[in-house]
């Protein structure tokens, strides 16, 4: 149960909200059924829903001045606790009659809510231009109340070609930047009292810059077909199309107010006197101001882009026909002085949306922004003058520097070519001033930092540099291999080969001595093991072993040939140190002595032992 | 003995002479580069990227013209092909400071932004010992310091006194240490060259996918000059990494390996 209620409470919250939604749309298109030829009537499409998407019919037969004009309102309304909103979109179109005949507008439709609604055909009967065309115009204050009258005929016989705007230009396929003159010119039989522009003709898509005012207005006469018109310009404009494409200006919308003289019919009273009276010239004839709503007619003009080829690079917008100048006010001053580079550029174009030029001025001079100078004068030809850019110079540096040649490019939309024209190289010797200027004290050297002005890359590397097949590295190469073994082997080859020629050349005498030390430290370590052991015998025997055989292999002298009685002589045969000679057969005869003599046995080994290392140590010494 | 050195010292210099003498006969080269220098000089790069291609066309390389052919694209504005150029220059001659600073104001100017993921310290270390030298250097210094250490370990094995025998097994220890570094640096060098690690994107804008079909998701877009690292290949499609370290998969055409 609960849950129902829930559900009832929702739906009845919901439920207004889409009836609300879901009215009825209505997409209805009105205008006048009759309208005389020349005219401009409104076509109106009214919504009464939010709608998207309008697409308007194509009006055959007749000329679209503007539109569609779209307008929007919306509205809530509580009446009795229910809310209803009601939205309104209204499209409007002004539309040009200029022929005549039968005409159906085809529907127009629109897209609410994504559905697509049609509206109604709309038929229109385009009359013969006629008299009392305008008189349909509520707001005409022609028509006094009260005043039974009979209609009034010939005041209103204000047509089309009593008075008419014509826009014209003076070219209607310019270059972009191109200046382009329009003129709206007022063309009117009947005397007027009084003009008023409603709608100042705006030019999307152009910069636009009015030539006349208008409350100067020059009159002059003008036939056409026969038919004397008092002519003025009341609008005239020069424009500059600000991009290329095609633009629509709308027309121009202007009130006049025409003085008209007023012709009335007869008036029959029925009383003679009465007639006579009122048929007097002096009140048959009156004058009447009549207001009329005249349109000029739109105007098409297509901006095309201004040619790729031959365009130079300093090109920035200037379009026209100009001469260019430059002049420095002198080419000699003194440092912290003031320099004026005047650039002019004059002639007749899109002056004002010259830029000033790009100047590169050495990095030693302090400049300003250039002061702009325009002189330029709109007369009816159009927009001519001068343009002049004062920079003002500051060298902050003594030295002889360049102002380098700059350029300006525009393109003459008469020859349909790009001109560039290059100021003159400008040579100024800065000297040194004579005082610094007040205010600032310099001490030590006036260093600065180094002023980077652009980046690029580094030269390429000049020739002659040694080029080799893609690809091949020495590491790869079989001769780097080769020589990297070849090294090995040839190593391996030198140590062998100086080894064998060593032993070649027999020197085994060297072997031998050699040898002699290190038979001779292995018997006495033998000995020295027969000493900690106490054994006497075997510890004599080994130290005169090592000792006999040391000098055997030493000096090279065979065992056999040693004795107790030769060894004296055949060291000395040998150079060997008497001293030497002396201890060594002291340490033989001691250990030869303690082999078979009594006593503390223990103690001379220990002393035997001592001299013998001393002695062989000794000789060692002495040999090395 | 003599009679070793005699053939010793003839191999030993021809080693030190080789890359350079060489090919010293070709003069027809030389000419084009003459003329691809004087074009480059009147500003005429398009002709001087003729006469250096023609040159590499011929089957002639040097980080030289690697170099200068980089430099005519980019004057050209065509980044792609002058960092491809740039890179092969560096691994010609890596470390060279005019080719490292005109690689960096090229990649300055091309679209795609890197944000470099640092290398390890001791990689970088390894990085600047190996682009000390070129390639070929390497390769001479680790001859010659294996011959330095053969001849300290024959004074070694060779010498009476001890002196001598000290001082030659400590020099070929050292020797046979900066031997086999100089020799990692060449076969480093060698491998980088001979093995195509590296690429260059030459598409304006390409997708880099998640797997080699192009089916397969969109991972992101790589712009003309970006260097990438290849990893892998598969049928018509490498395997890429970015220097921020993201990978995916580009159709092989799109990029030139170097």
């Amino acid at each position: 149960m609960k849950r129902i209620k829930t559900l009832i409470f929702i739906l009845s919250i919901i439920v207004p909200v889409f009836s609300l939604k879901s009215q009825n749309v209505e997409f209805t298109a009105s205008a006048p059924s009759a309208v005389s030829q020349g005219e401009t009537f409104q076509v109106t499409y009214k919504v009464n829903a939010k709608g998207e998407k309008f697409n308007g019919p194509d009006f055959k037969g007749f000329d679209v001045v503007s539109g569609p004009n779209v307008s929007q309102s919306s509205s809530f309304q509580f009446i009795n606790g229910k809310m209803s909103q009601s939205n309104e979109q209204i499209y409007t179109y002004l539309i040009h009659a200029s022929e005549v005949g039968t005409f159906d507008i085809k529907p127009a439709s629109i897209v609410v809510e994504g559905k697509t609604y049609y509206s109604n055909t709309l038929r229109i009967t385009v009359e013969k231009s006629s008299s009392g065309s305008t008189s349909k115009s509520p707001s005409k204050p022609r028509t006094t109340p009260g005043r039974p009258t009979e209609p009034i005929q010939s005041i209103d016989d204000l047509s089309q070609e009593d008075i008419f705007v014509k826009a014209y230009v003076s070219k209607s396929n310019p270059y972009v930047g191109e200046q382009v003159i329009i003129t709206y010119k007022l063309y009117t039989k009947v005397p007027l009292a009084n003009i008023r522009i409603n709608n100042l003709g705006t030019f999307p898509g152009f910069w636009s810059q009015d030539l006349i005012k208008s409350d100067q207005l020059q009159q002059s006469t003008e036939i056409i077909n026969g038919q004397e018109y008092v002519t003025a310009e009341i609008k005239k404009s020069a424009l500059f199309p600000l991009k290329s494409g095609t633009f629509n200006i709308p027309p121009l919308e202007m009130e006049a107010t025409a003085t008209l003289i007023k012709q009335r019919k007869r008036f029959s009273t029925g009383d003679p006197f009465f007639d006579q009276f009122f048929n007097d010239a002096f009140f048959n004839t009156g004058y009447e101001r009549v207001n009329k709503k005249v349109y000029s007619n739109a105007i098409t003009i297509t901006a095309k882009p201004l040619p790729t080829s031959g365009k130079p690079s300093e090109f920035s917008s200037a379009v026209g026909n100009f001469k260019f100048s430059a002049q420095v006010d002198r080419t000699q001053l003194k440092t912290n002085e003031a320099l004026n580079l005047k650039v002019t550029i004059s002639g007749s174009g899109n002056l004002d949306m010259i830029e000033a030029p790009n100047i590169k001025f050495p990095t030693e001079f302090d400049t300003y922004d250039p002061k702009v100078n325009s002189n330029i004068s709109t007369s009816s030809s159009g927009f001519s003058g001068s343009k002049t850019f004062e920079y003002l110079i500051i060298p902050r540096t003594p030295g002889k520097y360049t102002i380098k040649p700059f350029t300006f490019s525009y393109f003459n939309p008469s020859t349909g070519r790009y001109y560039t024209e290059t100021s003159p190289e400008f040579t100024i010797e800065v000297l040194k001033g004579a005082e610094q200027p007040a205010g600032i004290t310099y001490s030590g050297v006036n260093q600065q930092d180094i002023k980077y002005i652009g980046t690029d890359i580094r030269y390429i590397k000049l020739p002659p540099f040694h080029l080799r097949p893609v690809g091949v590295t020495f590491f790869a190469s079989k001769l780097y291999y080769g020589i990297l073994i070849g090294l090995i082997v040839l190593f391996g080859l030198l140590i062998f080969g100086i080894k064998t020629m060593r032993k070649r050349r027999g020197d085994a005498g060297l072997m031998r001595l050699r040898k002699a030390t290190s038979v001779a430290t292995k018997r006495l370590k033998t000995a020295h093991t027969y000493l900690k052991n106490q054994q006497e015998a075997q510890f004599y025997n080994e130290i005169s072993a090592a000792l006999w055989g040391y000098i055997s292999d030493k000096f090279n002298i065979p065992m056999a040939e040693l004795s107790m009685e030769n060894v004296e002589n055949k060291l000395l045969q040998k150079n060997v140190d008497p001293q030497t000679i002396k201890a060594f057969i002291d340490t033989l005869n001691n250990c030869e002595f303690a082999r078979f003599a009594p006593g503390n046995k223990s103690e001379n080994m220990e002393q035997v032992y001592k001299e013998a290392l001393s002695t062989i140590s000794r000789i060692e010494q002495e040999l090395k | 003995m003599k009679t070793y050195f005699k053939y010793l010292f003839p191999i030993i210099l021809l080693g030190f002479i080789f890359p350079t003498g060489i090919l010293r006969g070709h003069s027809n080269p030389q000419a084009l580069l003459d003329s691809a220098t004087s074009s480059y000089t009147k500003g005429f790069y398009s002709d001087a990227v003729v006469y250096y291609e023609k040159v590499l066309s011929m089957g002639f390389e040097s980080a030289e013209v690697y170099y200068n052919l980089g430099n005519a694209y980019f004057k050209l504005n065509e980044l792609a092909p002058a960092i491809y150029n740039y890179e092969k220059a560096l691994m010609l001659k890596p470390g060279d400071e005019d080719i490292l600073f005109n690689l960096k104001i090229a990649n300055s100017r091309i679209t795609d932004k890197i944000d470099v993921v640092p290398e390890f310290f001791f990689q970088r270390w390894w990085e600047s010992f190996y682009n000390f030298f070129p390639t070929d250097t390497w390769a001479i210094l680790s001859l010659v310091f294996l011959g330095l250490f053969l001849l300290a370990l024959g004074i070694f094995l060779l010498s009476k006194r001890i002196s001598y025998r000290k001082i030659g097994l400590w020099s070929a220890v050292v020797l046979i240490v900066f031997a086999s570094f100089s020799f990692a640096f060449a076969w480093k060098g060698q491998q980088r060259q001979s093995e195509k690690q590296n690429g260059i994107i030459f598409e304006p804008a390409v997708v880099v996918k998640s797997s080699p079909d192009n089916a397969s998701v969109d991972l992101f877009v790589l712009h003309e000059g970006t260097k990438v690292e290849i990893q892998d290949k598969l049928d018509n499609w490498v395997k890429i990494k970015i220097a921020n370290g993201n990978i995916g998969w580009l159709p092989a055409s799109t990029l030139r390996e170097y």
